[in-house]
């Protein structure tokens, strides 16, 4: 249970407070049933005590009235007197005492007849008595009248005593029970009493004296060390109070630890860093010294600390230096950068470099000294390779001849010179170091800063490089490929300047040589280039000549047209009114005649010349236009669906192709990039000529397909095929041009639809050509590219991309 | 108030067309009073009423019956100048001519043409498009000359 203090401080005063308080209400209980009890007891003593007075009452009188029988002596009536005056009373008590109990009011009733009876023959005895009459008196008390009476009262009497005795017995009873009861309680209340007081004694200690006790336990615990007992269950303040010390103690612990673990990082640290540590006190002798220091040196620590001091292990060389140095430390407080010789403990020697300091007292006086030593034996080892390798380096550099290899200080001055620079410009060593490197540069250079900016940009970036031209001893011009690497210092100062030429004018002249023959071909690509584009737009510029004349001259043509045609319709008009005149009457016959002839014959035929002609120059003026038009037309390109177009064109061609008898087979056909007006005209007009043209011997077959496309794959090339006329080799190169007719009697038209088809695919980019075997048939082939990088749509969508001219 | 008898223009440099016009508008049903311009700067002299034209009568309403291919002032540049002048923007202007170019018929209807009628070769289909010039010209409302752009 989760109890605060307060709860279980209340509940410990209250628990023997609410006990106290229940045993004095039982008490009470218990008393006031005694009281009962005690007086029913004293009741029931009354009422047998008010029955026997009855009955002793009844009794002296009867004695009395005998005696006065007897003896006719009037002083035996007393006692009747007194009776007949104090019965009625005794009676009237007794039913009052009884009254609560029915049975023996009902009793009581009986008792009182039976008495008043007695009373009353007693009274009619004591009557006849004075007035004389002893012998009936006589006769009445040997018939024995009253002893009647008398014994059926004591019946009477006797039933109910032995009522009321029993109800006494029962009372006596009770009361005897209760005085147990009161007995009992005494010492029940003495026993519960010891009971609680132990039992609230065994609850303070374990809810809360017990609690504290744990809580003093583990502080006892923590400060030994050991481990805490586990927590206290419970949510009062004890519990709170043993949790708030546990996150203590915790952290406490956590510290401790902490503390611990730097100490020890920091013992560890100076006990095997890489370096030697040790402290020597004023007469120099040892005070502590690190690990890694003793394994250098190969001592125990117990043999060197308070032992020996660190001028014995300084080697005899290093000792004057050593007992300067303790003395400037103990002087001065401070030396750096010592070397120093020591002696290992089985006689080797090793170099170590020793930094010290003085620790002093508030009194400024010397106390130890703090001082680290560093092994020195890698680094001599290393100086060491290092002048080798530079020697090899040097030898190495002399010896190279096809590379001027030289150096230069911070300022451009030479510092070395090699083989390889002597032969590249000239200069002997001894001629050149010192001398300014631009000595090697044409004058117009030197004079244009080139040499301050190179060093500059090497400087600045590390490295400069480049190619040009440099001057020899001598004064003749060489082509240099020349490195120039900045040198720096350890700590970022410039040294100067290592500079590597090499003589690279036999290479230039060749790359000059290659450079030269390739510009000289570019050119004249570039130059045949610009004359194809020229002659491309001449040639497009006069198309466009072309079709603009064609476009003018057509209209120009169309309108004299507009005459012939309407005047000859006139003519025609005015020749039918003639005709009608001549029909009137009153013309002569010969002149009717004449006239009929000439209106009917000769004007009819003339007016169907001059309009045939007019209807076929109308034609022709018309193709003319729609050839001009076609280079002229603006063009909507999309992917077009030609499987479609083609069906559309086949379906509005049905006519004709019923009538030739003909079958036309469409293959699937893939989509096309292009203006889908000009698509269809290119297919309707292949296929109408197909149809045009098929041969009546055979029937007419006419196939629309696809074939691979030529050579560079560029876009879809679809083919219109027949089985017609063909057409011969010799007209072929000619089908394409205006105004051309293979078969002139086959079918009417004016050459110009072929014209238009190529003019067409010309301007989609596309080709048109075509395979014929007269008297086999024709296939015509057109290629559509597509837009450069936009392939071709999934079938089905066919909607517009861009466009395009 | 009886609508006036419209005036037609008809601007039209080659006399055989312009016979032939006049012919199909009678044969039409046509009786309208004709005035004919020679080119396009004589129908906009008309129009203007300058020159020749100065002393012209302005009691009926017109409609320009106009010819793209004429010399000195074409069609389309009459049609282009009178949609810009108040007195004429609302002037019905039927062309007719020979062209039958999409992007010029195209050009005529944005300038602002009423109507435009290909001089068809056929003279079947040129009376039939008379007729339908006659037609729209019995049907249309003309407004009277000056009473225009107020």
């Amino acid at each position: 249970m989760r109890l605060s203090l307060f709860v279980k401080g209340l509940i410990l005063l209250s628990v023997p407070t609410a006990a106290q308080l229940a045993f004095l209400g039982l008490a009470f209980q218990i008393q006031r049933d005694q009281a009962r009890a005690q007086q029913w007891a004293g009741h029931s003593k009354e009422v047998i005590a008010q029955a026997q007075q009855i009955l002793a009452d009844s009794a002296d009188a009867s004695a009395g009235v005998r005696g006065y029988a007897a003896t006719r002596d009037p002083s035996f009536t007393a006692p009747f007197d007194t009776v007949s005056r104090v019965l009625p009373g005794h009676l009237d008590r007794l039913e009052a005492l009884v009254e609560d109990n029915p049975e023996q009011t009902a009793r009581a009733g009986g008792v009182r007849s039976k008495a008043m009876d007695l009373l009353a023959w007693q009274a009619e005895v004591v009557g006849e008595l004075k007035a004389g009459a002893h012998g009936r008196v006589i006769e009445r008390l040997r018939a024995r009248e009253g002893e009647e009476r008398m014994n059926a009262l004591r019946a009477e009497l006797r039933a109910f005593l032995q009522e009321e005795e029993g109800l006494d017995r029962v009372r006596a009873e009770e009361l005897e029970a209760s005085r147990r009861r009161v007995d009992w309680l005494l010492v029940g209340g003495c026993a519960a009493s010891f009971l609680l007081a132990g039992l609230l004694a065994f609850v303070f200690r374990r809810g809360i004296s017990g609690r504290f006790a744990a809580l003093v336990e583990n502080t006892r615990r923590l400060a030994a060390g050991r481990d805490l007992s586990p927590p206290l269950p419970g949510g009062d303040e004890i519990a709170g109070l043993d949790r708030a010390f546990r996150d203590m103690a915790a952290a406490l612990v956590r510290a401790t630890d902490q503390i611990r673990e730097s100490a020890r990082q920091v013992q560890d640290l100076y006990d095997f860093a890489p370096c030697g540590y040790h402290s020597v006190d004023a007469d120099g002798t040892v005070v502590a010294m690190n690990q890694t220091e003793l394994r250098w040196l190969g001592y125990p620590a117990g043999q060197v600390v308070g032992r020996m001091r660190f001028a014995d292990m300084v080697s005899p060389a290093s000792l004057g230096t050593y007992w300067a140095t303790f003395t400037r430390v103990k002087e001065h407080g401070a030396a750096t950068d010592v070397e120093l010789e020591v002696v290992r403990r089985d006689g080797t020697t090793f170099p170590i470099l020793l930094n010290s300091s003085a620790l002093r007292d508030p009194a400024g006086k010397y106390v130890r000294s703090r001082s680290t030593l560093t092994d020195l034996t890698e680094r001599k080892r290393a100086d060491g390779a290092v002048r080798q390798s530079e020697e090899r380096y040097r030898t190495l550099v002399n010896g190279v001849r096809d590379y001027a290899i030289f150096m230069l200080d911070p300022d451009g001055r030479v510092t070395s010179w090699n083989e390889g620079a002597q032969r590249t410009n000239g200069y002997a060593a001894d001629e050149i170091i010192g001398r300014h490197f631009s000595a090697f540069y044409p004058p117009g250079d030197v004079a244009a800063g080139k040499t301050e900016n190179e060093l500059r940009a090497a400087a600045a970036d590390g490295r400069y490089e480049e190619e040009g031209w440099r001057v020899r001893k001598d004064g003749s011009m060489f082509w240099a490929g020349v490195v120039i690497t900045a040198l720096q210092a350890d700590d970022g100062t410039l040294r100067g300047f290592a500079k590597i030429t090499r003589d690279l004018t036999e290479r230039k002249r060749a790359e000059d040589e290659v450079r030269r023959l390739n510009d000289e071909l570019e050119q004249r690509v570039r130059d045949r280039t610009a004359e194809l584009a020229e002659a491309n737009r001449a040639l497009a510029a006069r198309n466009d000549e072309n079709e603009l004349f064609v476009y003018s001259v057509s209209h120009d043509l169309r309108s004299p047209l507009v005459n012939l045609q309407g005047f000859s319709q006139e003519l025609g008009a005015i020749c039918r009114e003639l005709r009608g005149l001549v029909d009137r009457d009153g013309i002569p016959p010969a002149v009717r005649d004449r006239a009929t002839g000439l209106l009917d014959r000769d004007a009819a035929e003339a007016l169907h010349f001059i309009q045939a002609g007019v209807l076929r120059l109308g034609g022709i003026i018309d193709a003319l236009l729609r050839l001009s038009r076609v280079g002229r037309v603006d063009y909507q390109c999309r992917w077009v669906d030609v499987g479609a177009t083609v069906g559309r064109v086949v379906e509005s061609l049905q006519g004709t192709i019923a009538g030739k008898g003909a079958a036309v087979a469409v293959a699937e056909l893939p989509p096309a990039w292009g203006d889908p007006a000009a698509v269809e005209q290119v297919f309707a007009n292949l296929i109408g000529n197909a149809l045009n043209y098929l041969d009546p011997a055979r029937p007419g077959r006419v196939e629309v397909g696809t074939a691979a496309p030529p050579g560079d794959g560029g876009g879809a090339t679809f083919f219109v095929r027949d089985n017609g006329l063909g057409i011969p080799a010799a007209y072929r190169h000619k089908v394409f041009q205006a105004f051309q007719r293979v078969h002139p009697e086959v079918a009417a038209g004016e050459g110009m639809g072929l014209a238009i088809v190529r003019r067409v695919v010309d301007r989609h980019l596309g080709r048109i050509w075509v395979e014929s075997d007269p008297g086999t048939g024709s296939t015509f082939f057109v290629t559509l590219p597509p837009p450069a990088g936009d392939p071709p749509p999934r079938p089905g969508d066919t909607g517009p991309r861009r466009s395009s001219t | 108030m009886t609508p006036e008898p419209i005036r037609i223009l008809l601007a039209e440099d080659d006399d055989g067309h312009a016979s032939l016009v006049q012919r199909n508008l009678t044969r039409s049903g046509i009786t309208n009073e004709v005035v004919r311009a020679r080119d396009g700067q004589d129908a906009l002299d008309y129009l203007r009423r300058v020159g020749p034209y100065a002393a012209r009568p302005v009691d009926r309403p017109l409609l320009l019956l106009l010819d793209i291919n004429m010399p000195r002032v074409d069609g389309v540049e009459v049609l282009r100048q009178i949609r810009g002048e108040p007195d004429h923007a609302n002037v019905p202007v039927i062309m007719l001519t020979t062209t039958d170019d999409p992007r010029e018929v195209q050009r005529c209807y944005e300038l602002g043409c009423s109507v435009y009628v290909t001089k068809p070769v056929a003279y079947e289909e040129f009376v039939e498009a008379i007729k339908r010039l006659g037609l729209f010209l019995s049907i249309v409302k003309v407004p009277r000359e000056n009473d225009l752009g107020g």
